[in-house]
């Protein structure tokens, strides 16, 4: 998901910068709900105002309503088949490169010096080795910013 | 035992077969209020309130829908409270139960958007994303390792992953090409091993 919005809105649309399309991440991260609903509520409100919020949300959900609703009794039915498994299985490939895309993309403005290099790379393995919540590290992302950059 | 347990739910979600569509509506609003961090942290909160306190489903039905929700392109809590909604009253269920999922969402946002954010150009908050973004990278890296690790160790996948990679970050690809071709060659070459071991 992260690197359609990378792609259509800094790219195509030129509607934000790489850098404020990282705050409006780290800001849905930081608030109930799931991330994609947040941003786009945000984003549409900053490109567009209020109306520009309902839409962008509306435009979230829109294609989980034509898809889940119409198909929900037909893949309950087939949830297991060789046929579908198939495809989840090659899909995902793909969504762990869209995953690694974002991760480059957003580190080439996000990481611009060695204290910012360093930071992420100490998260890492807290991370990966650990199950300290995200939040928490959001938190001390934001205290070492104001202690190393103000 | 199970087979006790699940027939005394059914029996019970026949009773209450009229699910009340403000209920769901409150219960996904609640679900959205109270979960940070996305998905998987709200799991076990939906487990809860659907299965514990409503007892609208048996332990093996949650999991089977859950699955499939995330199976699915979008949010998984917009897909699986469209589920449900729909399962249990139709149309109507499945678009009262979406609303309440994201509303709290929609308010909470469009608050900061308004009220709040004009404080981002303080120095001091400036100085504070500058830490949080660094974070936000490490937070998708290991996103696309924990995710990524089954494949890691399959040759072809792999190989499969690298060359999506290169073509996104090098030609430019769009990324819903790459979804697009993963779909075809999981359909027309599909891995023998994963099969067996599923």
């Amino acid at each position: 998901m992260l690197a359609l919005l990378e792609h259509e809105i800094v790219k195509n649309q030129g509607w934000m910068k790489i850098a404020e399309l990282v705050d409006v991440i780290a800001l849905a991260e930081m608030t109930p709900g799931p991330v994609a609903i947040n941003s786009a509520t945000f984003i549409g409100y900053q490109v567009a105002g209020l109306y520009g919020s309902v839409i962008a949300t509306a435009g979230v959900i829109f294609p989980s309503l034509l898809i889940i609703m119409p198909a929900s009794k037909i893949i309950m039915q087939h949830y297991g088949s060789d046929r579908l498994n198939n495809v989840l299985e090659g899909i995902r490939p793909s969504i762990i490169a869209l995953i690694s895309l974002a991760a480059f993309v957003i580190g080439q403005s996000s990481i611009i010096d060695w204290k910012s290099a360093l930071l992420a790379a100490g998260c890492l393995p807290l991370l990966i080795f650990t199950r300290l919540n995200p939040l928490v590290l959001i938190g001390l992302g934001a205290v070492a910013g104001i202690l190393l950059y103000s | 035992m199970k087979v006790i347990k699940d027939k005394h739910s059914r029996n019970k979600s026949k009773i209450k077969v009229e699910k009340k569509l403000l209920e769901m509506f409150f219960l996904f609003f609640k679900i959205g209020a109270f979960t940070f961090g996305g998905g998987y942290a709200m799991i076990p909160l939906i487990r809860h309130e659907l299965i514990m306190r409503k007892n609208w489903m048996s332990e093996d039905e949650f999991l089977t829908r859950l699955v499939i929700a995330q199976s699915f392109p979008g949010p998984i809590v917009v897909n699986f409270s469209l589920l449900n909604g729909y399962l249990f009253r139709g149309i109507k269920g499945g678009l009262f139960s979406v609303l309440g999922a994201i509303l709290p969402s929609f308010l909470i946002i469009l608050t900061i958007a308004v009220f709040l954010w004009h404080y981002h150009e303080h120095t001091m908050v400036q100085a504070a994303f500058m830490g949080i973004r660094p974070v936000v990278v490490a937070l998708i890296v290991s996103a696309a390792y924990k995710l990524g690790k089954p494949i890691f160790q399959q040759r072809r996948l792999f190989v499969t992953f690298l060359l999506f990679l290169a073509g996104l970050i090098l030609l430019n690809i769009h990324p819903a090409f790459v979804i697009l071709l993963g779909a075809i060659l999981g359909l027309l070459w599909p891995l023998k091993a994963a099969r067996n071991e599923g």
